[in-house]
């Protein structure tokens, strides 16, 4: 799995796939963080939910970096087809990280006295969100759906549902308590606890479907 | 007889479009040199992607798991990446050491003649999106051959290669073969298969057959050697060559053997040797 992770990383990297992702991620922490006043947990919302985009955004690059048939070859190499899915769902979970610590740290250094546990729970409600954003754009990614232009209304209306409808418990309810500013440690480590369990369905599922499609 | 992998009555078909393998089976054995002859669009890569396990049958067994090594008819070299460091990542995610990985890869590319090709002045290696169709189809092979596979798959891997290419694939094909290992590859030209296979196959309607020997051998062919040839030369009727020094090795196609004797001659080379292959 290390060697399928510096190859995903690798082929990030010359791509330069991940930088429109990122910057308009970063853009937006900066019209976020801009009061010292205004309170952190409403912050945080906004910003985990922009990593929910963030992270389909790069999933959805991410496996589009290989044509079918490079796939192909690459899983002549690791055989398991599984194995393929999951390092590019790790990828970009790693790639999340720096963003998700660079957030906390901006409203640390926006707000100043953070309490510790505040910051951790809102690392914890990054990392639901990043999460939910892979899980989402896997089955929309060209593993599943071969035009780009489907792939973006499917990821546009999968993300809507995630983020926006109640009904959806998985980033929704602990966003909603974030936005209220109210304690949502608890709600974050739920939606952790989900988004995980989502992510792996979705990693199975991709895989069959994409295998049984071969 | 020992086999290496066997596919018994695999049948694939692809949603409600009409079957693509009709009932296939392929014993492949240890040091036999399989060829499956067909058209455009007969199924010959999708057998080939069945028998190297990257596609799964709608129906039918594969039985065997021996290492395996794979070409692509058309090897989609897109990436920024350079060949070496393309070729180090494969090896690692197949499960050697980076040092092995590297060291592999630098083998095939000289091997292949690469080094020389697909570097571009001071710029050092070129990425993989800039080398030519020849070029990538050289880092494909080397790829399939860096687990040192005992089954080897090539989807038509005589296609895009340059005659001197050809001759360096024989030699990787007989090599392998006398290791053991098991080779299959799909053609399109009965010459080059009945050069190259012990077992020839035609795929047809979804369903493989043994290829009569007319069909397998093609034309009749004639082993010409010379000393002083020009080893760039490709006359008409040229199916494959080999360069060893001053000698050149050359496979005619029996109805331009006396052109390219000719020819030969006045381009100032010797002629030492022909025979009917």
């Amino acid at each position: 799995m290390i060697a399928l992770l510096r190859y995903r990383f690798a082929l990030l990297g010359h791509s330069q796939r991940y930088l429109p992702p990122a910057l308009v991620y970063v853009a937006a922490l900066a019209a976020i963080y801009t009061d010292p006043t205004a309170p952190v947990p409403p912050e945080f919302a906004v910003s985990a939910g922009a990593l929910v985009v963030f992270a389909c955004w790069l999933t959805v690059a991410a496996l589009d970096l290989e044509d079918p048939v490079q796939r192909l070859v690459t899983l002549s190499h690791a055989r398991r087809p599984i194995a393929l899915v999951t390092s590019s769902a790790l990828a970009v979970l790693v790639a999340c990280v720096p963003l998700a610590l660079l957030s906390v740290g901006w409203a640390a250094w926006v707000h100043g006295g953070v309490p510790a546990s505040a910051l951790g729970a809102g690392l914890l409600a990054h990392l639901a969100c990043a999460l939910a954003g892979i899980g989402v754009a896997l089955p929309c990614s060209r593993l599943l759906v071969s035009r780009l232009g489907f792939t973006v209304a499917t990821a546009l209306g999968a993300l809507t549902l995630v983020l926006l409808v109640r009904q959806v418990p998985l980033v929704n309810p602990l966003l909603r308590a974030m936005g209220r500013d109210a304690e949502f440690t608890g709600q974050a480590v739920l939606a952790v606890a989900l988004s995980a369990s989502a992510l792996a369905v979705s990693l199975a599922v991709t895989s069959a479907v994409a295998a049984r499609r071969s | 007889m020992t086999t290496l992998l066997s596919l018994h009555e695999v049948r694939k078909r692809y949603g409600r479009e009409p079957g693509v393998l009709d009932g296939v089976s392929l014993d492949v054995a240890p040091g036999r040199v399989v060829c499956v002859l067909g058209g455009n669009g007969s199924g010959k890569s999708t057998l080939l992607r069945i028998l190297a396990g990257l596609a799964r049958p709608s129906s039918g067994t594969r039985v065997g798991t021996p290492r395996l090594g794979y070409l692509p008819d058309r090897f989609p070299a897109g990436q920024r990446m350079r060949a070496s460091a393309y070729l180090a990542h494969l090896g690692r995610i197949g499960g050697l050491s980076t040092v092995d990985s590297s060291t592999r890869a630098a083998y095939w590319l000289r091997r292949l003649d690469l080094v020389s090709t697909a570097t571009d002045g001071d710029k050092g290696e070129v990425a993989l999106r800039q080398l030519s169709k020849g070029n990538a189809q050289k880092v494909g092979l080397a790829q399939a051959l860096l687990h040192d596979p005992e089954l080897l798959v090539m989807d038509e891997p005589f296609s895009g290669l340059d005659r001197s290419a050809h001759g360096v694939l024989a030699e990787i094909i007989a090599e392998r073969r006398e290791r053991g290992a098991g080779i299959v590859f799909s053609e399109h030209r009965g010459d080059i298969a009945a050069e190259h296979a012990d077992e020839v196959y035609r795929l047809r309607d979804g369903r493989l057959r043994p290829a009569g020997n007319t069909e397998a051998k093609g034309d009749t062919c004639y082993r010409v050697v010379l000393v002083g040839a020009d080893p760039a030369w490709s006359p008409t009727g040229l199916i494959s060559v080999v360069t060893q020094g001053d000698r050149t090795e050359l496979m005619v196609r029996d109805t331009h053997c006396d052109a390219v004797l000719t020819q030969a001659l006045e381009r100032g080379a010797s002629v030492r040797e022909v025979m009917r292959a």
